[in-house]
This record gives C-alpha cells, sequence and structure tokens, in this order.
C-alpha cells in the first residue's frame, strides 16, 4: 500500500490541483459560454421574426419511434404581446455532415416565415451556400404549409407563395436535404402547435 | 511501451529529422545560449510539422482559412507552453512508469482550459476549429518535446522550446492555410487579395487540396534543404 | 435499416482518414507495406470498438448526469489510454502469438488521433449505445481500408520514378489527396 502512495503520489497531487484549476476556470467561464449559445440562437431566431419584440420558450413533447423527447418551440411575440409566430428547430443529414436549421411558421400556422441555418459543413461554394444565399432562404419566406415543400431543378426563385423550391446550383442533394428535414420535422411539431395555440383546423 | 510508439511516430521515412541536440544540463549564461538555440532551431531547421512530420492531423483540418489556422496554432503553442513548464517543474518526480501517463493528464488538462476559453471568447472560431481543438491532445508534436525536452530540462529551456516549437508549428499551419486560402477563397485573413474575375480553386478548401498542397510544399522543402546539404 | 445507415456513414462516406483528416500520423509511416498496414488497421479496429463502448457509456452514464461535462477530454484520453495498456497486457499475457503478430502498433494507437477524433466525433453527432459501438467498428474498418489502399499503391510507388524531393512522405500525401478524391463520390449516399 506504501510502495503504491510513494509510486504515485505525484499523480494523485497533480490530478487533484489540476482537477481544482479546471473547475475554477469552469465555473468562472461558463456564463459566457451560455450567453455565447444563446446569442448565437436568438441571432438566428431574429432572422426569421424580424418584427418580434419579445421571445418565449415553450417545451412540447415530441413522440419519434415511440420515444418521446423535447423539443423547443419558440414564440415570438409583438410589443402588444400578440403572437407573430412561431420558430422550431430542425435537424437531419445532409450532403456531407448533418444540417440543423430554425424554421419559423406564422401565427396562423398558415405558411413558413423563413429558415435560418445554425449548422451545416456542406461542400464550400456549393452546398455551404445554404447559409448566406439570400435568393435561397427567401423562397421560404410564404411559402404555404401544405402541401409539403418540394424541390425542383429549374424555375422563377423569385416566386416564394408556392410550394415548389429552386434547387441551388451544383448542390441538388443538399437542398433536398433542407427540404426533406423542414417538412419532416413540420408534421411532427404541427399537431403540438395546434393544440397549443388553440387553433383549430 | 510509449516510448517506442512516440520514437516510431517521429521516424520520417526519408526526412531523418532527429530530436534537438541535447547537451549536457548547463547553467547560467549557457543555458540561455542553449535556450535560444532551442528556440531558433525548432523554428525552422527542426520544424515539427515539415522536418519531424509530427501534428499532422489538425493541419489538414484547419488550413482551409488563414483565421482558424492562426486560431489553432497559437492554441497549441499555449498548451506547449504550459505543459512544458509543468512537466519541467515536476521532472524531478517523475517515476518511469507513470511518466506517460502524467504527461497525457498534463496536456488534456490544457486543453480542456484552451477549449473552454475559445467557446467563452472566441466562439466563431470555436465553430469552425469545432473537435481539433481537444485533438491537440493526441498531436505527437506536444508529448514528444515533454518526452525528449521538457522532463530533462530547467524550466527557462522548456519554455523556449516550447515557444520555438509552437511558432514553428503556426509558421507551417500559416504557410498551408495561406496558400489554400488564396488558391480557394481569393482572400488572405478575409481580406480580397485576388481581383474578383478569380475562379476560386473549391478543391483548395476540400480535404483532397489540403493533401495535395502539402504533398508538394513538403516537396519544395525537401529539395531545397538536400540542395543545403549538398552544398555544405 | 438506421445501422447500416450509421456503419456506411463512418465508414465510406466520413471515411475517418480521408474526410476526416484523423489518423495519418501512423498513415505516413506505417502503410508502406499491405500486410502491416492491414495489421494496423485491425488493431485500430478492434481498440476503436472497445473505446467508443466505453467513452460512450462513461459520458452519457457518468459525466452527463454530473455535469462534469468539461471533463470529458480528459477523460476520454485516459480512457483510451489505460484501455491499450489494459489490451496489451492482457494480449501479451494470454495469447502470445497475437501479440507478435500485432507487435509494435497496440502502443502506436494510443496517439492516434483516429481514436479520440472517432469518440468526439460520436458524441457530437449524438448517437445512442448501439449507434455508438456500430461507428467505432465501422471506422475502424474504414481506416483499414484506407491505409491497406494506401500500401498496396506505395508499393508500386517504390518501383515508379517518383523525382527525388517528392519521394516518401510527399508523393504519399499527393497521392492520399487524389484518393480522397475518389472518396467524394460516395457523399450524399447517406440521406
Amino acid at each position: 500500500m506504501l510502495n503504491f502512495f510513494k509510486q504515485s503520489w505525484l499523480v494523485l497531487v497533480c490530478a487533484f490541483c489540476f482537477g481544482l484549476l479546471l473547475a475554477m476556470i469552469y465555473t468562472s467561464w461558463q456564463p459566457r459560454i451560455e450567453a455565447n449559445q444563446l446569442a448565437k440562437l436568438q441571432a438566428g431566431i431574429r432572422s426569421i421574426l424580424s418584427d418580434a419584440e419579445t421571445i418565449e420558450t415553450d417545451t412540447l413533447s415530441v413522440t419519434i419511434d415511440g420515444i418521446s423527447e423535447p423539443a423547443l418551440v419558440y414564440q415570438g411575440k409583438d410589443q402588444n404581446g400578440v403572437t407573430i409566430g412561431y420558430v422550431f428547430r430542425a435537424a437531419g443529414t445532409g450532403f456531407q455532415d448533418k444540417i440543423e436549421l430554425l424554421v419559423g411558421v406564422d401565427a396562423e400556422l398558415t405558411s413558413y416565415r423563413g429558415i435560418a441555418v445554425l449548422f451545416a459543413a456542406e461542400t464550400p461554394g456549393f452546398g455551404d451556400a445554404i447559409r448566406d444565399s439570400a435568393l435561397f432562404k427567401c423562397q421560404f419566406v410564404g411559402a404555404p404549409i401544405t402541401p409539403a415543400l418540394t424541390v425542383i431543378k429549374t424555375g422563377n426563385r423569385n416566386k416564394t407563395d408556392d410550394c415548389e423550391i429552386v434547387s441551388l446550383t451544383g448542390a441538388t442533394i443538399t437542398s433536398d436535404a433542407v427540404t426533406g428535414i423542414i417538412n419532416q420535422r413540420w408534421k411532427l411539431i404541427r399537431p403540438l402547435l395546434l393544440s397549443q395555440s388553440g387553433l383549430d383546423r | 511501451m510509449i516510448d517506442s510508439a512516440i520514437k516510431g511516430q517521429r521516424h520520417a521515412p526519408d526526412t531523418g529529422g532527429s530530436a534537438g541536440a541535447v547537451a549536457a544540463p548547463t547553467t547560467g549564461p549557457s543555458q540561455g545560449k542553449e535556450a535560444m538555440t532551442g528556440f531558433v532551431k525548432n523554428l525552422w531547421e527542426e520544424n515539427p510539422v515539415f522536418r519531424s512530420l509530427l501534428g499532422m492531423c489538425p493541419i489538414l483540418a484547419v488550413t482551409a482559412a488563414c483565421k482558424p489556422a492562426l486560431t489553432m496554432g497559437l492554441a497549441a503553442t499555449f498548451v506547449l507552453l504550459c505543459s512544458n513548464i509543468v512537466v519541467s517543474l515536476i521532472r524531478k518526480g517523475l517515476t518511469p512508469h507513470l511518466r506517460i501517463l502524467m504527461f497525457t493528464l498534463t496536456i488534456s488538462v490544457f486543453v480542456t482550459i484552451a477549449d473552454l476559453f475559445l467557446k467563452a471568447y472566441v466562439p466563431d472560431m470555436s465553430d469552425v476549429l469545432g473537435p481539433f481543438v481537444p485533438l491537440i491532445i493526441v498531436n505527437c508534436m506536444i508529448i514528444a518535446r515533454a518526452e525528449s525536452c521538457a522532463s530533462k530540462k530547467p524550466v527557462f529551456i522548456a519554455v523556449m522550446d516550447a515557444f520555438g516549437t509552437g511558432f514553428g508549428f503556426t509558421i507551417a499551419l500559416l504557410m498551408l492555410a495561406a496558400v489554400r486560402e488564396i488558391l480557394g477563397n481569393g482572400t488572405l485573413f478575409d481580406f480580397q487579395v485576388l481581383p474578383s474575375w478569380w475562379v476560386p480553386w473549391t478543391i483548395m478548401k476540400l480535404p483532397a487540396g489540403a493533401f495535395i498542397t502539402l504533398g508538394f510544399m513538403l516537396g519544395f522543402i525537401v529539395h531545397r534543404h538536400a540542395k543545403k546539404m549538398a552544398k555544405a | 435499416m438506421g445501422l447500416v445507415v450509421v456503419f456506411l456513414s463512418i465508414a465510406l462516406v466520413n471515411n475517418l482518414v480521408f474526410m476526416k483528416f484523423l489518423g495519418i500520423c501512423p498513415y505516413l509511416g506505417v502503410s508502406k507495406k499491405i500486410d502491416m498496414a492491414f495489421g494496423m488497421g485491425l488493431a485500430v479496429t478492434f481498440v476503436l470498438t472497445i473505446s467508443a463502448t466505453l467513452t460512450w457509456l462513461i459520458n452519457n452514464l457518468l459525466l452527463i448526469p454530473l455535469g462534469l461535462d468539461f471533463t470529458k477530454y480528459i477523460a476520454f484520453i485516459l480512457v483510451v489510454a489505460s484501455m491499450v495498456q489494459l489490451v496489451e497486457m492482457y494480449v501479451k499475457k494470454f495469447y502470445k502469438t497475437l501479440y507478435n503478430s500485432f507487435g509494435i502498433f497496440l502502443p502506436l494507437i494510443t496517439t492516434n488521433c483516429a481514436i479520440l477524433g472517432t469518440c468526439l466525433f460520436i458524441d457530437l453527432w449524438g448517437y445512442n449505445f448501439i449507434e455508438a459501438v456500430i461507428a467505432g467498428f465501422g471506422g475502424g474498418l474504414g481506416f483499414t481500408m484506407a491505409i491497406s489502399m494506401m500500401a498496396g499503391i506505395r508499393e508500386r510507388l517504390e518501383l515508379a520514378d517518383v523525382p527525388k524531393a517528392m519521394e516518401g512522405a510527399g508523393i504519399t500525401l499527393v497521392t492520399a489527396g487524389i484518393l480522397t478524391l475518389a472518396f467524394m463520390g460516395f457523399s450524399g449516399m447517406v440521406k
């Protein structure tokens, strides 16, 4: 036993000191880290619901394959407290890596209000354009929620009031992935939002 | 066990980079001189990336643009510095069996600190670098320096060695990143340097471009080195 | 079906060497002969499967519930290092012939970025337990395939007329780059 301590006293002492150091640093920086993550989320939500004064977070629960998991929905309200829209997260597989989106719908749940990309690591110059391409993202603003969104290869990008999304040049799979993710998630979120907002449809 | 591993990893098939010359322990002004030699040598002559082929993994991943490359280089230098200091301070108490464990523990603690710092103060860089910051832990360069230098030398020499190796690493990263960013994006540190008619070489932003560029850079450096050796 | 997707995703689409840049150090050093490379690949597969399992368990059953998420990196690397050491001691004692054929690969694996990197990616992608095990196994197999392909090409390159300066690491990296281009063809397979 003594031999054990003679051999390993340094490891134990160092482990203790390091543990203390890490704990101190973590506790002092953790609030900042969380604030950063929140800021990123808020920026995404505000880019969709640009006229919202306040944003409330509701935790709903979705059931996928029999397992229920929490789903956060962000409600945007104007200065009179009237709901102007909802934003929910959607994620799925893209061309090269996962894609995480924020999707906005209006308060009457009749049309989309737009999308924001939280995470995407697609091919630079092609699929990665879903982050910044205003032309691509604008197509989702005002698109009706039924029927489901479909991707077409050629068409008029400025026609935003229909369900057809013109894919990005050279990034068909990424565009397909984005619309697929939105459609799939909306199917799960829609009944929850309907019952929550009391809108009978 | 891991001694052979480290030696095995450091064996570059043709470049034959060797560990810096280990002189007898010195004190006073000669210690300062040794430290300076160590610093300068590690910057270019014994550059960890180009000569010893250490630390390759993160290089190819983070050098798509110069900003992440610089961040990674500085993060690695920070970890190298702190771990060299700690290892040098405790070098008298290291038992042979637990040596590598101590190195690993020390390095992983400082990498965690570096990662937390990036997440707190430079979040956009943290997103770009992603999981490659924790991979500094297994960066062969840091363990090799701890093994060959910090565990045998006083603190001052270890510090200068860390600076030299770290900056050498950063220089290598920046060289590769500069090529990839200029050709692949037309920018350097997000400043547009090539005129707008330049069609960017997307391959440079992809893994393939990274491998090929590094391959040619290594070839060029080996060529220069061979010429220098032939002249001497 | 989902598990097959996970397997193919990490073995081909997100191949550890070509798409995620992991495991390059030993890759350059070891991939000179096919049988050495293959042996290294199998050793990595073995270690990676066990590491992925253990780190997933420790992360999800111990660290996250206790809020010790920030010690993740330390825990992971210590698990990998100790596990490799334990496995080496065990194999040396009970399976002497197997140990001799594994040779020096086992210790080399601890500092292989592929192991720690895959464990971290599994955590990033949020796989459940079964998916994590499959990903560990698939990642190792993908690595084995990549390294064996490289070794085969390098054996041929020995006889080719490579410029003196490019010999060794230079031409290996360029070849790896071309192979990466080929592997990009797998992208988009996983929907």
